[in-house]
């Protein structure tokens, strides 16, 4: 493992790429099933900015630290953020 | 002898002196009389046998089974008059001394012989298989009278012959007698040795009874016999007294517990039952308010929590400062929660459940507090390496995903995204996140270990001694080194199974499973052990292990594998797609021989 940090661009870069998915879902969450050539332009940039998001992390964050174990390591940081939301979903704070 | 030879005087006129003095011991007959009379009376009957009396033998021999008892009430009732001597069946019964069958018959209890003797004496032979004898006979000492018929009765349970003897009508006991005890009648009468020393030598004589010195040593006998039954009833008194003593005691506090009752049932029970009642009373009805009984729980669990944190001091050699706040941490929490499960129960609040839910979040919170407490030098290792600006990156990147994925959740299950709950998710996740980072930082910052193991060693007061805790942290830190990057492989090998669980539940409209998704998580953990198996190298890894080397695949050659295969794919793909826009057999051609070459045409 290497004490390599992303710079503040890259984190920005995740960040937004992350802002943008999440801006995304709150715009589409409240179309109530109203799909307009609108609402596909949006969800099509929510895919690529959620592609974008896991590729950045993968390649900003992860890849330079962990280099060879990169990869099992994005498993688990999804898989642990999983668990983190599953939890708040289950207590119900989030609805 | 008591009767004394009568001696002949002539009759008429004044006896002569001679005669006067001999007449002298006349005088004792009467005294003698009555003394004999006296003596008839508090003795046994034998004493008062006549002149003449036979000497008795054993009129068979066997063991005495039931002695002579004399008879304690009307018709002989209570007693035996006789003696009861086991004999086998047929065995002969002889006449214990001479003298005439007076009776020789059935009777209610067997046959049964009476012979007549001299001096008073009759015996008896009862249970007699049959009788050798009749009625008028006279019969010599050791003839035959009849057989033993082996019977038993209720005085004695094994077969026997029952012998009885009579003097003048009286039963008496028979054992004297055949134990020669009593050979001579005389001595029935004799008083003592001073009247005849002639029968008082043969008596001593008879019974071998050492003459005067053993009569001496009777006498010195009586008088022990005497001072023992002295002491005997000392004893029996001092019993008695000691009795009498403990009686006394015992009515003593027996009053004095009387006196304590009567205290109690006037002074005190008055006042102390209506109070007692009404402490029970009320905490009857303050248990009977949940809050109350939230409270009780709450500090139940608190109390638990801080007999375990005291065991992990023990065990592990915690720190005091780290205890204390584990303790306090845990009890808080765990009182807290009791108050807010009593809040939140409503009418369904169970005691059983408000402990075991305070236990459990009381626990929780200490157990947090005490491995916070052993992170804490990680924590602090990591930060030092990476400082704010990595952490602040980290809590951005991680909250981000953690609102990335919330609001995935939100889309897909049709629920609008809310801002608090996206604030919670970029919270909760970029603490955790971050501070994880942190933690592993630390965890491979050079030289942290060692300082944990240092500490612990310092720690003193551990479960291990100073040598098996370098021990253990040396193995565990080896341990580290070899395993803890394929234990993170297969770790991240299970949540990728998992996580493939969780996509396809997610795409097919599955319903969750816990049980499905652990076992998902198992596969992949026992995938990325297999993995691991074959050297860390994948199934290159495997494949050169199964060959044992002969078949490698390296990354180049893969790639040049893939590589032809594409290009020469896609060479042929390529060739066919152009054959069939042109519409023409282009493909056909190589290998197909046209029929206008060569052909007719």
């Amino acid at each position: 493992m290497k004490d390599i940090q992303p710079t503040w661009p890259q984190t920005l870069l995740i960040v937004g790429l992350g802002s943008i998915f999440i801006l995304c879902c709150y715009i589409l969450s409240r179309s109530y099933g109203s799909w307009g050539a609108v609402s596909w332009g949006v969800l099509a940039i929510l895919a690529l900015s959620g592609m974008g998001f896991l590729a950045v992390v993968f390649l900003l964050y992860l890849r330079p630290r962990y280099g060879n174990m990169a990869f099992p390591l994005f498993v688990g940081f999804v898989v642990f953020h999983l668990i983190i939301v599953a939890v708040l979903w289950r207590i119900g704070l989030p609805g | 002898m008591i009767f004394p030879r009568k001696e002949s005087r002539p009759k008429g006129g004044k006896a002569p002196f001679i005669f006067r003095a001999k007449a002298l011991p006349l005088l004792t007959i009467p005294l003698l009389t009555l003394l004999f009379i006296s003596f008839q009376l508090l003795s046994s009957p034998a004493l008062g046998a006549g002149e003449g009396a036979p000497s008795f033998d054993w009129p068979a021999r066997g063991e005495v089974i039931n002695p002579f008892r004399p008879a304690s009430g009307s018709y002989g009732a209570g007693g035996h008059a006789g003696i009861d001597i086991s004999l086998s069946v047929g065995t002969r019964v002889a006449a214990s001394a001479p003298g005439r069958v007076s009776f020789a018959g059935r009777t209610p209890v067997g046959t049964c012989v009476s012979l007549v003797h001299q001096g008073g004496f009759k015996t008896t032979y009862v249970s007699l298989e049959a009788a050798a004898v009749s009625r008028g006979d006279e019969v010599g000492r050791g003839e035959m009278v009849g057989w033993s018929d082996g019977s038993s009765d209720r005085s004695s349970s094994r077969p026997h012959l029952h012998f009885g003897m009579f003097l003048n009508g009286q039963a008496v006991d028979p054992l004297p007698f055949l134990q020669g005890a009593l050979l001579d009648p005389g001595e029935c009468l004799f008083l003592g040795p001073w009247e005849d020393k002639a029968a008082a030598d043969a008596y001593f004589r008879r019974h071998d009874q050492g003459g005067f010195i053993g009569w001496i040593g009777r006498g010195l006998k009586s008088i022990g016999g005497a001072v023992t039954g002295l002491c005997k009833g000392a004893l029996h008194v001092m019993g008695e007294g000691l009795v009498s003593a403990w009686k006394g005691v015992s009515a003593a506090f027996k009053a004095v517990g009387g006196g304590f009752k009567w205290f109690y049932n006037r002074c005190i029970q008055p006042w102390l039952e209506p109070v007692c009642r009404g402490i029970a009373g009320f905490f009857k009805w303050a248990f009977s308010n949940r809050y109350v009984q939230a409270l009780v729980a709450g500090l139940a669990a608190a109390l638990v929590i801080c007999l375990a944190v005291a065991g992990a001091v023990l065990l592990f050699g915690i720190s005091l400062a780290t205890a204390i706040a584990a303790a306090v941490i845990g009890s808080i929490a765990a009182i807290g929660y009791a108050f807010y499960y009593a809040c939140t129960s409503g009418d369904s609040f169970s005691f059983t459940s408000c402990f075991l839910s305070s236990l459990a979040v009381g626990g929780a919170a200490a157990a947090s507090t005490l491995l916070f407490a052993y992170i804490t030098p990680f924590i602090s290792a990591g930060w030092a390496k990476i400082g704010l600006a990595g952490f602040a990156k980290s809590f951005l990147i991680h909250g981000c995903a953690d609102s990335v994925i919330y609001a995935a959740f939100c889309l897909i299950t049709g629920r609008e995204v809310s801002p608090m709950g996206m604030l919670a998710s970029f919270l909760l996740g970029g603490l955790l996140g971050s501070v994880g980072k942190l933690f592993t930082t630390g965890l491979y910052a050079e030289g942290t270990v060692q300082t944990l193991a240092a500490g612990w060693l310092s720690s003193g007061g551990s479960f291990f001694s100073g040598e098996t805790a370098a021990r253990v942290s040396t193995y565990i830190g080896a341990l580290a080194v070899n395993y803890a990057e394929k234990a993170a492989y297969t770790f991240f090998c299970g949540c990728t199974g998992f996580l493939a669980d969780v996509v396809i539940r997610a795409l097919t409209g599955g319903v969750p499973s816990l049980m499905e998704s652990i076992l998902s998580f198992g596969g992949g953990l026992l995938a990325g052990s297999l993995a691991f198996s074959a050297g860390g190298e994948g199934l290159s890894g495997f494949l050169a292990r199964l060959t044992r080397g002969r078949l490698r695949l390296s990354s180049d050659l893969s790639k040049a594998l893939l590589g032809k295969s594409f290009v020469k794919g896609l060479k042929k793909g390529l060739n066919e797609f152009l054959r069939r826009l042109t519409g023409g057999g282009g493909g056909r051609e190589e290998g197909v021989a046209s029929p206008e070459i060569g052909g007719d045409g």
